[in-house]
């Protein structure tokens, strides 16, 4: 991805949409734009949703592979026309079974996973915690490898340079720079407007492939910066 | 710790929930006990905790996941809605199973559920209180501070506690800081619950903030703040470094704490360390029995003539002692408290060494004896037990014999060494290859009253009987096999077992068989009760004026267990090394003179 890439909004990659349901662009649009597939998204109030999907008041997973097995059991095979999905995984989920999960998402026709909701966004003495437990960054990266093994594409997502350049030595190309939950002080998000911008920067002469930018809907001009500076933009549809 | 147990003011009592009065009545000045709370999520965990004692539970995802095979931290993962997951596992396997009051563990994470839903909730299912748990304390940094930012955090926890409390529940506030615990104190909770952090300790440790010391040391200071303000309020502790009932007692003696609430430390870890030594015991059963069946045999055939019941590491260690010996014509010392069978092992060495010579015992010390004529003969025609061929002489009370005929029977040890089996003794004029077995009963002070040459004699044949409170562990088996005798095919219930294993036993096995004989016969059920095994211990002590000599040294020792536990700062494995014992017997004689508690 060339730094000149994002310099002109003709070349910037399309949104790539954070959707609850399956709903593909019409048939005839050329290569229509990959989304992400989380289907337990409407169960949560907009306002909240960044925080509250890494907290248990809902199975991430499980809504995922309920939606999967139904939609399997009622309609037919996807046309090939819809826009590529990628699903929507709770990594460290601890009651992931990697076989279950690979056969019932090839069987609905999907072929690339991310990381999202990322334990990445607990941080401080909680976030050891769930690294000690084995239940943190490090095992949501090697999740994101075996899938990278089974012939999955991954898209993932970090919150930090660090977290980034973890999931870029795993071979992962896609990335998706997450500023965390965004904050009612405007002050707090300008700070994480300028840590992505930094992050982009940094990660920009060192992953191969494109560098986007998760954008929640509560950040504002604080993070026209990182826009700019990324190579596309995620966010809910 | 019960004289340092704040006195509760009856003042609010009418307000109170009757299961929290009966909780605030088992700290009330008088009853030592700490109080101690079972953090679990299945039902089988649930009833093992209330049959060990467990004051009340808290129902807690975190226990789920803990027995699915997670660690306690899923409990704050998106794996479902924590509020429905505790409440479906906690109606069908915990709610009205129990006798005890069960809290839930309450999410206020969910902003699609308000605080006074929740509340509304819980009283209609039938729980008698509420927790705050999983909890924004778990949280820090960034994330907790968007987490109050949202509404969803610690204030929206401490509301619903506050709801709680006038829908009549009883309400226990964990807390991990002291703005947390100062909120708790202002919501007015019944119960405050200082957390160190996920659990060290088992496969699944967490990485520690604190240890044991400081946790001690912090529990000590944020309790004086809560009592200056709350002193109604009962305080416990939970988590972190505290991972064995020591720890516990550490740092709820230093905190003037109420109690302890266990989650891992009641579930996961004896789980994973029972099952995993359960399965290796099973597996290396087949195994050993391959290749030691015919050493198996002998142990089964020892014990069995020996009379000896039990399980314990030292039984075994008897019987293949014994077993080993039982061949040779080693001369052999057995040493014990009264009352641990051991006469009867003595006896069974005749028959395992399949000697052809007579069992003859003498009982030293008994009015009317002449021991020195009895082994050695009188002079006249009479021979004496020694000079008997291919005799076993088993001698009692062995530290009462006078000095010179310890000498004596050192000396005719002596020269018997120094002869090959085939040579004829000439010692007293006639052959033998008489066997000697000493019985000594070990005082206080672990010596056996045998003059030092004679010690030395029979160094390579000591057989020590451990008494019966160094190996609680036999105990189930000796009150099953007392049963089994008896012949009314009654059983033993589990808070029965409990107090038989938490009683010291001065008496040792016959004080055992009298407690069994006695509830049996107290039972009218097939099931022998704690009631019936209570009230069997308490008329034993009462009855035995033997005890007050063993009572006067307990206080004796006692103090002096407790100026080197004071010494060393109450850590046990310096304790233990200072005194120069074990630490299990260090927890033993702690558990005896009730410094456990």
């Amino acid at each position: 991805m060339s730094n000149a890439l994002h310099e002109n909004a003709q070349d910037r990659l399309p949104d790539l949409l954070i959707l609850a349901g399956r709903a593909g662009p019409a048939c005839g649009d050329d290569s229509p734009p990959p989304q992400i597939f989380a289907p337990w998204l409407d169960r949560l109030p907009a306002a909240q949703r960044d925080l509250v999907s890494i907290l248990p008041v809902l199975d991430i997973n499980g809504a995922l592979f309920d939606a999967l097995g139904s939609a399997s059991e009622t309609t037919a095979p996807r046309e090939t026309c819809a826009a590529p999905q990628i699903a929507a995984l709770l990594c460290v989920d601890p009651f992931l079974r990697l076989r279950d999960a690979t056969r019932l998402l090839k069987s609905a026709g999907i072929s690339a996973v991310t990381n999202f909701p990322t334990v990445q966004l607990v941080d401080g003495t909680a976030a050891r915690g769930f690294e000690s437990a084995g239940l943190g960054v490090e095992r949501e990266a090697e999740i994101l490898r075996q899938f990278m093994l089974e012939g999955f594409s991954v898209t993932g997502f970090a919150t930090s340079t660090e977290n980034a350049q973890r999931l870029l030595a795993l071979g992962i190309r896609d990335l998706v720079i997450h500023p965390g939950p965004p904050s009612s002080d405007w002050r707090n998000r300008a700070t994480a407007g300028q840590k992505a911008v930094a992050a982009l920067s940094t990660l920009r002469s060192r992953a191969p492939g494109p560098l986007r930018l998760f954008c929640p809907e509560a950040y504002g001009h604080e993070f026209d910066a990182a826009r700019a500076a990324a190579d596309g933009l995620v966010r809910y549809g | 710790m019960a004289e340092n147990a704040t006195p509760r003011t009856g003042a609010t009592a009418q307000a109170q929930p009757a299961a929290l009065q009966e909780l605030l009545r088992k700290r009330s000045p008088g009853n030592a006990s700490l109080l101690v709370g079972g953090a679990i999520g299945v039902g089988m965990t649930a009833e093992a905790a209330v049959r060990g004692g467990a004051d009340f539970l808290l129902a807690l995802n975190a226990g789920r996941f803990r027995v699915m095979g997670a660690a306690s931290l899923a409990a704050l993962l998106p794996l479902n809605n924590s509020n429905q997951f505790t409440d479906t596992f906690a109606r069908r396997e915990i709610l009205d199973r129990v006798d005890v009051p069960v809290l839930f563990g309450a999410c206020c994470f969910d902003p699609a559920t308000s605080p006074e839903q929740i509340v509304a909730q819980v009283c209609e299912t039938g729980y008698q209180g509420i927790t705050n748990f999983p909890s924004a304390i778990h949280f820090d940094g960034q994330f907790r501070h968007r987490l109050e930012e949202a509404g969803l955090g610690f204030a929206r926890e401490a509301r619903m506690l506050a709801l709680a409390r006038e829908a009549g529940l009883m309400t226990f506030g964990y807390a991990k800081t002291r703005a947390e615990i100062a909120q708790l104190i202002a919501t007015k909770v019944d119960m405050i619950c200082l957390n160190f952090g996920w659990n060290a300790g088992g496969v699944q440790a967490v990485a520690q903030s604190f240890t044991i010391a400081e946790a001690a040391d912090r529990a000590r200071r944020i309790f004086v703040q809560v009592r200056s303000k709350a002193p109604d309020m009962l305080c416990f502790v939970e988590g972190g470094p505290i991972i064995s009932p020591d720890d516990m007692f550490r740092v709820c003696d230093e905190a003037r704490a109420d109690g302890y609430v266990g989650g891992s430390t009641l579930d996961r870890m004896p789980l994973e360390m029972s099952v995993t030594e359960r399965t290796s015991a099973f597996k290396a059963f087949g195994l050993l029995k391959q290749a030691n069946t015919v050493q198996s045999r002998e142990l089964a055939r020892t014990a069995r003539i020996g009379g000896v019941v039990g399980q314990s590491e030292f039984v075994i260690a008897v019987l293949e002692q014994i077993t080993r010996l039982a061949p040779s014509r080693i001369p052999v010392l057995i040493c014990g408290e009264a009352g641990l069978g051991r006469t009867t092992l003595a006896r069974a060495l005749h028959p395992l060494s399949r000697r052809e010579g007579p069992l003859l015992t003498l009982r030293a010390g008994s009015p009317g004896t002449h021991p020195e004529a009895t082994l050695f003969g009188d002079g006249t025609r009479r021979q004496g037990y020694l000079a008997r061929p291919g005799s076993t002489v088993v001698i009692e009370n062995a530290e009462t014999l006078p000095p010179e005929l310890q000498r004596r029977l050192a000396d005719w040890l002596e020269e018997d060494a120094q002869m090959s089996d085939d040579t004829p003794r000439s010692a007293t004029g006639a052959a033998t290859n008489a066997r000697l077995i000493l019985i000594c009963t070990t005082g206080m002070d672990a010596t056996n009253g045998l003059i030092p040459a004679l010690t030395r004699r029979m160094q390579a044949g000591r057989v020590e009987i451990p008494p019966l409170r160094e190996r609680p562990e036999d105990v189930p088996a000796l009150a099953r096999h007392r049963l089994a005798i008896l012949g009314h095919g009654q059983q033993i219930s589990a808070d029965g077992y409990r107090l038989l294993l938490a009683y010291p036993w001065p008496g040792n096995i016959p004080e055992l068989r009298a407690v069994i004989d006695r509830a049996a016969l107290d039972a009218e059920h097939m099931t022998i009760g704690s009631a019936q095994i209570s009230a069997a211990i308490g008329q034993r002590s009462a009855a035995e004026p033997d005890m007050s000599e063993s009572t006067r040294q307990s206080v004796t020792e006692r103090d002096w267990l407790l100026d080197a536990l004071r010494k060393n700062r109450f850590r046990r494995g310096d304790t233990a090394a200072y005194l120069g014992i074990s630490r299990k017997t260090l927890y033993n004689k702690m558990h005896r003179f009730g410094l456990l508690e």
